[in-house]
């Protein structure tokens, strides 16, 4: 059986026409790629907040030294659930 | 035999966690928008982003002032029951100016520098309390009234 011969595929000779552009900035100026996956790690810590107030409401604290590290192990949590989020000096005046 | 039973000592301490954990979750949310939409580029962004900050965490206290309502029994004590209202009130009041004052960054902005795109200026002390000092003093007033009532509570979040 001969071989059929492959199909001539015509490249197009004119150029499409580029998509419309609205002022003179680029259209994606804004757009910042932030990965789902830096934002999954980066939200962790609100996990730990959520699993101090979750162990509290189980097991209450009782006694002044268990409510004291009861609330700031959820502050610290908090702390560095917002540290890791807010933007650093370099990019802000 | 017990004839007397005893009664469950109020602890507030899970409540000021409910508390401290529902306005953490709002800032939280408010500078991980300002990251990823890309907005942390704009000019003396701490500063506008802080004043943001503290102006969307009043919204946490609306959920938080339901929630102890319902579940802690303060409307079970008058004293309390009238502090919550005056709170709810407030909370009204400091909402809709906070978030108010978050339009008005520019003008206060334009007092200080001719502000334009990229500008790396610093911005005077004045200028940086003119944006956020009034969103400072709400917030501490609400938290003085949420922590009130967290210590008002006659029960447990999930007893």
């Amino acid at each position: 059986m001969a071989a059929n011969p492959s199909p001539v595929i015509e490249e197009p000779t004119e150029q499409l026409p580029l998509a419309p552009r609205y002022g003179t900035a680029p259209i994606a100026i804004n757009v910042r790629h932030v990965r789902t996956k830096d934002i999954i790690v980066r939200l962790l810590p609100m996990a730990g907040v959520v699993a101090t107030i979750g162990l509290s409401v189980y097991s209450p604290p009782t006694g002044v030294v268990d409510s004291v590290i009861a609330i700031a192990g959820e502050l610290a949590f908090a702390a560095l659930a917002i540290v890791v989020w807010f933007p650093k000096s370099k990019s802000s005046h | 035999m017990n004839a007397v039973e005893e009664v469950p000592k109020h602890n507030p301490v899970p409540w000021i966690q409910l508390l401290i954990g529902t306005v953490t979750a709002t800032v939280v949310t408010v500078i991980a928008d300002n990251a990823i939409k890309g907005e942390d580029t704009r000019p003396h962004n701490r500063t506008l982003l802080t004043n943001e900050c503290l102006a969307e965490q009043h919204s946490s206290y609306l959920i938080f002032f339901f929630a102890i309502a319902i579940s802690g029994g303060i409307l079970s004590n008058s004293w309390a029951g009238f502090t919550l209202l005056i709170a709810v009130l407030l909370w009204l009041a400091f909402y809709t100016q906070g978030v108010r004052s978050t339009t008005t960054h520019q003008t206060k902005i334009a007092k200080d520098h001719v502000c334009t795109a990229g500008c790396t200026a610093e911005l005077k002390s004045k200028t940086k309390r003119a944006i956020y000092l009034m969103n400072l003093v709400f917030a501490l007033l609400l938290l003085g009234f949420g922590l009130f009532l967290c210590f008002m509570a006659v029960r447990a979040p999930a007893q």
